[in-house]
């Protein structure tokens, strides 16, 4: 229990020491809110090293259920602490900050804010940083940075990192957590210097690039990507792409050759649906719309690849667009990106293993005594795994009727109650119509706000993590 | 330090757990994948189902970036594949095999680094005879271990309430002890390792352990009650096995009557071929009848040494029911030996435990002589080599300021064995014998100056 406080407060330590970056930007600028981030981060480095002095003095053990709560009570607080400059510069109500900042460090990217323009800088930044912190985990980066957690931190990674397998790079959790974290700080950088060297402003580079790599999608623009040009459009796509790709296979390729890529069945389903439903939209969008064809197929390959991939930036007001593809784009809001990725949703691997084990079920009503393995690349996938699967895409489904249910009964449209869990749930963003990517989600009633930061938290823990502090078991010594 | 370990049994696991303690990067392979599940929850090491002796599974552990390979498998057969297949992927680890069998153990042509190139094999047989000698020899003693090429000797007893030692502080026992030159070691209470201070106080049922010459240690054990103190004559012996027959022979050697019991007819025939005054019996010790009928009350010493680790527990307890003075039983599993203890057990032998002695000083190599694992594993007994740049020449002890949970136990210097004082102080090229507690196995790092590592 001791302990348990004591790294909750050791993460909020951590939040408060990045509050220095935007603390810093707002010195700068002069902007007053460097005050506001004063406060916030001094409260989280005095209530957050306050916590880790008393409850880390001994040899750390943490069991499943400490490593449970940990990470959903983490969550929880390190974005309560984030909330605190956005309510003392009066940006936000406490509630719509405590939203946007769930929004934030999920990679959700759903907004309360209706226009970023006039918003101070450090402020922008601020929304942008938690984005970037969320997506690899931030409690992976405290797996990474706190030493004594030994084998605790192999039951935190588990109940933080997004897939189904555990998959160490190194012998020792905290080597493969810092591998990870240092992967994805690469990958950003490349990604701002390509944005700037193309003429973004370095400040939009980089909050750009730190949305993008989480998969989140908050912008500094209200119009998000259709600010910017062609050029900025493509790159965005592609790293778009690449953080919704497991970051255990892009260290892989870094490490041996390219080829890897294509030797995991995940990434190829991933590419195939990908592109699959690229060109259904694009046909789709060519015959209705009409016009230039190559706009048309930026259009569609920018939205199928930013929904896909959990991110929600728009180039696009996709609310306006034929059924088919809007339907399209809620459908891809439940499969996500990959696992060990930044990106959210039921994820690719879940639906290979799925339809692997309908295959199996299948051949058995035919064959009742056949011993059926489900299996992927010739690797046979353990039971309990493939039970876990299933488990955790049935409650998935659950959360979203009864969400859905709970939205429709507070007086919203049917689509925009459907559409606003789906998005948040998968951790995507923007949905349709009322929450559609020209709107934004200020005006949800006050419950229901509460029901999609539920929802985020779920989606981004993948269901289990939360769920499991809601079964009585749980609390019984 | 990057480590293979095949095998997730009690040996590698223990061997994995104890170096995952210290920070090294360790893959761990198994075909169970139950037992690798059980790996992965307790330890921060990687696991890897699948057979060791396998070309890609190994290549999957990265054989080629290791420093040592363990195969510590059950099989013999798969722990000297493993090493062979190691050996043809990469010529860099340096590779430790247990191997049970002494044919095959024996063969230094087949071991050598023109066949299956083994650097260390582990046969634990030979030592079970050795430790199962030196504490018949020592009256009332739990564990006996030689250090120092046998001119040191550690011995552990359970201080029962009319033990001179217990109720004392090691303060009050001060005198006494240089006297003879021993020192306290260790003491185990429960599951918990102290390695004692002057102001620590021994109490009743801790398990003590003693450090000294090995004449010193024995003439205290003698001292513990002089009136019922004597060399064993009768021991018997439940399980004929080739351990239990090399047991045997060895104590026909030493001239004692010995019984060997076991269930197999065949086995006896054998038995009683190769043994030339021992009694064979053919029979199945799990009842007192049987017991009484055999005359286990009338022993000095009962061995059970049968391969089901349960059964000799049992049958041991049984034993010392039956008023066999001293009951003695085989288990592999470490997480037994406590529990044997506390169900009347006199002495646990554990191979295992063994192994993984070995296989730690093996990978500690270097300045680092001897490991002493204790049976809790949280606490070890290095020989080291007190270098000239090490903290430890620095002054003498008691100005050194070692911290709680470091002893000096005994210094050897050429011949001379020293049972050290506050005032001692070591000298460059002395072999320093010191206890550590596991979490300050780190801080000793810095103090010897050697990097518990080979290279």
């Amino acid at each position: 229990m001791r302990q348990v406080i004591g790294i909750l407060c050791f993460l909020n330590l951590c939040v408060g020491l990045s509050m220095a970056l935007p603390l810093g930007l707002a010195l700068w600028e002069g902007e007053q809110e460097a005050l506001d981030f004063l406060k916030g981060a001094v409260l989280a480095l005095l209530v957050g090293g306050a916590g880790s002095l008393w409850g880390l003095r001994e040899k750390i053990t943490i069991g499943r259920r400490g490593a449970f709560a940990i990470v959903s009570f983490g969550w929880l607080t390190v974005s309560l602490f984030g909330a605190v400059p956005f309510v003392l510069s009066g940006v936000l109500s406490p509630l719509d900050a405590f939203f946007e900042v769930v929004s934030g460090f999920t990679t959700t990217g759903a907004s309360v804010i209706p226009k970023l323009e006039g918003l101070p800088r450090s402020i922008l930044f601020w929304r942008s940083m938690v984005q970037w912190l969320g997506g690899m985990g931030i409690i992976l980066l405290g797996v990474a940075v706190l030493p004594l957690l030994g084998v605790g931190g192999v039951q935190l990674y588990k109940a933080e990192v997004p897939g189904p397998f555990l998959e160490k790079l190194r012998p020792k959790i905290a080597d493969t957590a810092r591998l990870l974290w240092q992967t994805y700080l690469v990958i950003t950088l490349v990604q701002i210097a390509l944005l700037a060297i193309g003429g973004m402003s370095l400040f939009d580079s980089v909050c750009h690039s730190l949305t993008t790599m989480a998969t989140g999608g908050f912008s500094t623009k209200t119009e998000s990507i259709a600010f910017y040009g062609h050029y900025h459009r493509v790159i965005i796509i592609f790293f778009m792409f690449l953080a919704a790709t497991n970051f255990s296979l892009h260290y892989a390729v870094a490490k041996g050759s390219i080829a890897q890529y294509w030797v995991d069945r995940e990434f190829r389903l991933y590419v195939g649906l990908m592109v699959a439903f690229i060109a259904l939209v694009f046909a789709y969008l060519l015959v209705h719309q009409g016009g230039q064809w190559l706009e048309r197929l930026e259009e569609a390959c920018f939205q199928v690849v930013s929904i896909m991939t959990t991110t929600g930036y728009a180039t696009a007001d996709f609310d306006k667009w034929p059924p088919v593809c809007r339907l399209v784009l809620v459908l891809l809001m439940f499969v996500g990106g990959c696992a060990g990725s930044t990106g959210g949703g039921i994820k690719c691997v879940r639906f290979l293993i799925l339809y692997r084990y309908l295959q199996g079920e299948l051949r058995r009503l035919l064959h009742p005594q056949a011993v059926v393995a489900v299996k992927i690349a010739r690797q046979t996938v353990p039971q309990p795994v493939v039970h876990q699967v299933l488990g955790m895409t049935l409650l998935y489904l659950g959360i979203f009727a009864v969400a859905s249910g709970i939205m429709a009964g507070l007086g919203l449209d049917l689509v925009t109650s459907t559409s606003s869990v789906a998005a948040t749930l998968g951790n995507i963003g923007p949905g349709l119509a009322q929450v559609g990517p020209a709107a934004h989600y200020g005006d949800i009633p006050d419950l229901g706000k509460c029901v999609l930061i539920f929802c985020m938290l779920a989606g981004r823990l993948e269901i289990y993590t939360v769920f499991v502090l809601l079964f009585p078991d749980f609390w019984k010594k | 330090m990057f480590i293979v370990v095949i095998g997730a049994g009690e040996v590698g696991f223990n061997v994995a757990a104890h170096l995952s303690r210290e920070f090294k990067d360790i893959v761990v392979i198994d075909k169970d994948e139950e037992k690798l599940e059980r790996v992965s929850e307790l330890l921060d090491v990687r696991t890897l189902p699948g057979s060791g002796s396998s070309m890609s599974v190994l290549r999957k552990a990265e054989i080629h970036k290791a420093d040592i390979l363990i195969a510590a498998t059950d099989s013999d057969e798969v722990n000297m594949i493993s090493c062979l297949v190691a050996g043809i992927q990469s010529r860099i680890p340096k590779k430790v095999a247990r191997i049970r069998d002494p044919e095959y153990a024996n063969s230094a042509r087949l071991m050598g680094p023109e066949r299956l190139g083994i650097d260390l094999v582990i046969n634990t047989d030979q030592e079970v005879v050795n430790s199962i000698l030196r504490i018949l020899q020592t009256h009332r003693a739990k564990d006996v271990v030689d250090l120092a090429q046998g001119r040191l000797r550690m011995a552990s007893f359970v201080a029962e309430e009319d033990n001179p030692f217990a109720g004392k502080r090691l303060q009050q026992l001060r005198g006494v002890l240089t006297e003879r030159r021993l020192i306290v070691a260790a003491v185990i209470r429960g599951e918990r390792a102290i390695i004692p201070r002057g102001d620590d106080k021994i109490q009743p049922h801790d398990l003590v352990y003693i450090l000294g010459t090995p004449e010193a240690v024995s003439d205290m054990f003698l001292g513990f009650d002089p009136g019922n103190a004597r060399p064993p004559r009768r021991v018997m012996i439940y399980g004929g096995n080739s351990l239990g027959l090399r047991v045997a022979q060895a104590l026909e050697n030493t001239g004692l009557q010995v019984w060997i019991v076991d269930p197999n007819e065949e086995r006896c025939e054998l038995l009683a071929s190769e043994l030339d005054n021992a009694t064979v019996i053919k029979g199945d010790l799990t009842s007192s009848e049987i017991m009484k009928e055999e005359g286990v009350h009338k022993l000095d010493a009962f061995l059970a040494l049968t391969s089901e680790e349960e059964k000799n527990i049992l049958v041991s307890v049984l034993g010392k029911r039956m008023g066999c003075k001293r009951v003695i039983a085989l288990a592999n599993r470490v997480g037994y030996i406590p529990l044997a203890y506390q169900t009347g057990v006199d002495v646990v032998i554990s191979p295992s435990l063994i192994a993984i002695n070995r296989i730690l000083q093996y990978v500690r190599r270097g300045r680092i002589a001897n490991v002493v694992t204790f049976p809790e594993g949280q606490a070890e007994l290095l020989e080291v080599e007190a270098m000239e740049t090490s903290d430890l020449v620095a002054a003498p002890l008691k100005d050194l300021g070692l911290p709680r949970g470091i002893l000096v136990g005994a210094v050897t210097r050429g011949e001379e064995v020293l049972i050290p004082t506050g005032e001692t102080r070591i000298q460059p090229g002395d072999r320093v014998v010191m206890v550590v507690a596991s979490d300050s196995l780190k801080s000793l790092e810095k103090i010897v100056s050697v990097k518990l590592e080979y290279w």
